[in-house]
């Protein structure tokens, strides 16, 4: 699970172009959205993309987001129960 | 030829640039959607109207190609998911008016912002725009500038198309500001512009305005497959009337366009 962890937040820096983070300052169960890391809708878009490019993974129902979306951790975790690839 | 009044208060091209963009744009969160070209332009733009001081009624942009990596990026990635999904900050940074909407968010400029994308004779589309902006009282100070890249792919295809056996590549941005009065750190007036020229040899432009080869008196670019290059030679020749050359005249022919003469002059 660390290992998915690390891999995810590789991707969440690259992708969202975190150019003053790395994977060691980002904290696994803080909140990804408005405090924390103070993500925006337009970087949940690019999250599901990282989703659907690396993982295989499509979300269907969006209404599942919230959850999925709270923190590194929940994403691995789905990342975990749902990948394709 | 067009008799132009407005004077150019400040001038940088990227190769000048020198501040740290984390110093230029704090706030990390907006400074994380701007890369590539779009850094080097936002970035040189920001220095450009810090040392000019002044503050801006307009911000016009040009470019030829716009963000081509972004672009590729966004329809590499739109492809690679068989068209069902795309990238929104490739998207965003991929559009040509990005450079002027994120040098009107930091600056707090929400006033007239325009970009010309007119292939090789932008920049003098949108120095002609500033010009009349300035003339028609509507904005005093105009932050003018332009930018283009060159992406390894776009120069591979060129490159099989023989662009480069006659044509020299290039990259880069430069910006000024453009303004009605002269104020105490004018570097040059801009006082006449030509479009659709006939297309003329070096001594030819030369003969036609007098000027003097050896001083420095005309830039002459007709072999640049660099749609923006004449905003590089606005700055070197507003460079040179500050150093005291008399009168600087730009030519420009880009391949297979008909030419755009602008003339700069000491104030």
């Amino acid at each position: 699970m660390e290992e998915l962890i690390l891999e995810f937040k590789k991707h969440l820096i690259e992708e969202l172009n975190l150019e003053d983070l790395n994977p060691e300052n980002i904290d696994n169960d803080a909140p990804l959205f408005g405090e924390g890391l103070g993500l925006d809708s337009i970087d949940a878009l690019e999250i599901l993309l990282i989703l659907e490019r690396k993982y295989g993974i499509k979300l269907r129902n969006s209404a599942d987001a919230k959850a999925i979306f709270k923190s590194v951790r929940t994403i691995a975790e789905y990342i975990r129960d749902n990948r394709q690839k | 030829m067009i008799e132009l009044n407005c004077y150019i208060r400040g001038s940088l091209s990227s190769v000048q640039a020198s501040a740290d963009i984390k110093k230029l744009i704090p706030d990390a969160m907006l400074r994380r959607r701007i890369s590539g070209i779009t850094r080097e332009a936002v970035s040189t733009g920001l220095e450009c109207a810090a040392r000019a001081g002044l503050p801006l009624d307009a911000i016009i942009t040009a470019t030829g190609w716009g963000c081509l990596a972004e672009s590729e990026k966004f329809l590499n990635g739109f492809k690679e998911s068989d068209e069902m999904s795309a990238s929104p900050s490739a998207f965003m940074q991929s559009t040509f008016n990005s450079v002027g909407s994120y040098l009107a968010q930091v600056l707090h400029c929400h006033e007239y912002n325009m970009t010309y994308v007119n292939r090789g004779h932008s920049f003098e589309d949108a120095v002609l725009d500033a010009a009349m902006l300035i003339e028609d009282n509507e904005a005093a100070n105009v932050l003018l500038g332009s930018y283009d890249e060159l992406t390894p792919s776009q120069y591979g295809i060129m490159e099989r198309m023989g662009f480069w056996r006659k044509y020299q590549s290039g990259a880069g941005a430069a910006f000024m500001v453009l303004s009605k009065e002269k104020g105490s750190n004018c570097l040059a007036r801009l006082s006449g512009m030509e479009f659709n020229c006939e297309n003329m040899s070096e001594a030819g432009v030369a003969g036609r305005f007098n000027c003097n080869m050896d001083n420095g008196e005309l830039i002459y670019i007709n072999n640049q497959m660099f749609p923006v290059a004449s905003s590089i030679g606005f700055v070197q020749a507003a460079d040179r009337i500050s150093s005291g050359t008399g009168k600087v005249v730009i030519y420009n022919e880009f391949p297979g366009e008909r030419p755009v003469i602008s003339i700069l002059e000491c104030i």
